[in-house]
């Protein structure tokens, strides 16, 4: 008799669950419809502003076959006649062109490119864009949500929602990971926050650790994580750009090349920092007491591993800053501050590197040692033209 | 003096308004002075609290049907807005009922279905404002949409997205916590390097 009185209780008690249970899945069914509402009015209001951006340039391969090669990537109007874009899409380009989401398509100028912030700014007169405003750093945290908003495969609309997974802060710049996914025609998308501010600028996804992972056809699949160029490090480059059409780096001064250690006999390098070959004479570096052979190995309390990061991190700094630098030499650590100068290169050579092929099993030794005999036989090869003139 | 300077820029620097030298300033200063840094960071939960308080949302006739109601049991006939400033109460009273009323709606739990929620804005689209005009939709060989009269630029052939066409997803490298963006540009140098400049 317990046991079923028991029973009757239970029942009573599973059955007023359940009728709890009701209202609360009704409300959450609610909540859930009324997110997505609102998730596609910020989509839908921000989706003019998007646009796909296209560009060609000719390219000559032995022997001297022309071909026009197109790279094909997604902007966001900033401007009414504004599109900030990736420098990737449209480096070293002939012509550029946009196709907005309603279909109209344009010939767009070039007004700068900067390939350290993988940035660039084009104008398109002959139409009127709607606009997206740059949201306030602090609406960009991690745990924010995200929409990102692009263009892939015949100019045709991406979205995604996710949000922000991490923070990469190096100095004078962030990144922002995301969970969003992202796709191919994609470098240059919109990243917004839920209020349809523009939080970012979408660069690309987590390449792949090994080639294996690539599909057959060598094209590149959506992946798990994407990363956006914050909008925070972007303003003050897009301002540049559009005042003068290129971005003020720094400048240090240095010579640098590889330096790495090994553990155990044949065990693997670890980078250590940048090891100077030489100092510009008056430069930024040699003011602040930094010699041949000193080994740079702290930039603004980051440790350096290798010479490019050092570079990326300089010319991410702008010119007249002073910076605070840790090198080591014969073994003992010295610090001190380095007002940089103005780089005179818009465009260095070590920009478009893939790190990769500075892999720390690479070793710069060897590559010195080559620099060495090509030295070496140039010289003998001058030695012999000048023999040859005599005779 | 300095701490003086650092709080006259919090706001500025809130609204991501200060110079690239204001920047570096006031953050080489939070990483100096403690204080500055805690008053700043209140400073910015506060801002952040005031603006995650939710928004109610009241029916779209609600705010006319309580100025109505309110005009209707005032005791002073109706006066034209701006010659004097009686309107003031009456549209306080209005805004506070219509606050408590969503309020009240919410907490009821009162269906907040779309249909119910306010009209979206009209959504502006790109126009054309350069010499041709450009009205007629017509459609290419590949079914794209294409605007008679805007420059006809961009070839069908692209959107075949064949061999001489990429589309750029820039692969990104994480190393030891460090993200870096890898830009494979037009003739970008490629082989290793020795040594770099900068």
């Amino acid at each position: 008799m317990r046991i079923v009185g028991a029973g009757w209780m239970c029942g009573v008690a599973l059955l007023v669950a359940a009728g709890a249970a009701l209202p609360a899945s009704s409300g959450a069914e609610g909540t859930l419809s009324a997110l997505q509402t609102d998730m596609d009015q910020i989509a839908r209001r921000a989706r003019p502003a998007v646009v796909t951006v296209f560009a060609q340039r000719t390219t000559r391969k032995p022997p001297a076959e022309k071909r026009v090669r197109t790279r094909v990537g997604s902007g966001v109007a900033v401007e009414e006649s504004s599109i900030l874009t990736t420098a990737s899409v449209v480096l070293g380009a002939e012509r550029v062109m946009i196709r907005t989401a309603n279909g109209l398509q344009a010939e767009a100028e070039l007004v700068g490119v900067d390939p350290i912030f993988n940035v660039a700014l084009l104008r398109v007169p002959d139409v009127r864009l709607p606009t997206l405003r740059f949201g306030a750093p602090h609406d960009a945290d991690v745990g924010s949500w995200v929409i990102s908003l692009g263009t892939s495969y015949g100019a045709q609309p991406t979205q995604s929602v996710g949000n922000i997974a991490y923070r990469y802060r190096e100095p004078h710049q962030s990144l922002l990971q995301l969970t969003n996914n992202v796709y191919p025609g994609n470098s240059g998308a919109a990243a917004l926050n839920p209020k349809g501010e523009l939080i970012g600028i979408v660069q690309g996804e987590l390449s792949p650790p090994e080639p294996a992972n690539r599909d057959p056809d060598g094209e590149r699949r959506p992946g798990g994580a994407s990363f956006v160029l914050s909008a925070e490090t972007i303003r003050p480059v897009y301002e540049d750009l559009r005042r003068s059409g290129r971005v003020p780096h720094g400048f240090l001064g240095v010579r640098t090349r590889p330096a790495s250690v090994t553990a155990t006999e044949g065990g693997k390098r670890t980078p250590i920092g940048a090891l100077v070959e030489s100092v510009v004479d008056r430069g930024p570096a040699q003011r602040a007491g930094i010699r041949p052979g000193d080994l740079i190995v702290a930039y603004e309390r980051e440790r350096v591993e290798y010479p490019e990061q050092l570079a990326r991190w300089v010319a991410a700094t702008r010119p007249n800053i002073s910076v605070e630098l840790v090198w080591v030499r014969d073994e003992v650590g010295h610090s001190g501050r380095a007002v940089l100068g103005q780089s005179p290169d818009p465009l260095p050579d070590w920009v478009m590197r893939d790190p990769d092929f500075d892999a720390p099993d690479s070793s710069p030794v060897r590559i010195s040692d080559l620099e060495k005999e090509v030295r070496r036989l140039s010289d003998e090869l001058t030695r012999i033209k000048d023999r040859g003139g005599k005779h | 003096m300095s701490c003086k300077r650092a709080r006259n820029l919090f706001a500025t620097y809130w609204d991501d308004e200060v110079t690239q030298a204001e920047r570096e300033w006031l953050e080489s200063h939070f990483g100096a002075c403690s204080a500055c840094r805690a008053e700043y960071d209140a400073l910015a939960r506060t801002i952040e609290l005031v603006g995650s308080l939710p928004r109610e949302e009241s029916p779209a006739d609600f705010v006319e049907r309580t100025v109505a109601r309110a005009r209707r049991a005032a005791v002073e006939p109706d006066h034209v807005p701006g010659a004097s400033h009686r309107w003031v109460p009456i549209t306080a009273a209005a805004a506070l009922l219509a606050v408590l009323g969503g309020s009240a709606i919410q907490w009821a739990g009162l269906s907040t279905a779309p249909e119910q929620r306010p009209t979206p804005v009209a959504i502006q689209q790109p126009t054309w404002v350069g010499p041709a005009p450009g009205t007629t939709v017509s459609r290419s060989s590949t079914g794209q949409p294409q605007i008679a009269g805007a420059t006809n630029t961009v070839p069908d052939s692209i959107f075949d997205h064949g061999e001489d066409v990429e589309f750029i997803l820039d692969p990104v490298t994480l190393r030891k916590g460090r993200a870096h963006t890898t830009i494979r540009g037009a003739d970008a140098p490629r082989g290793q390097q020795a040594t770099i400049t900068f």
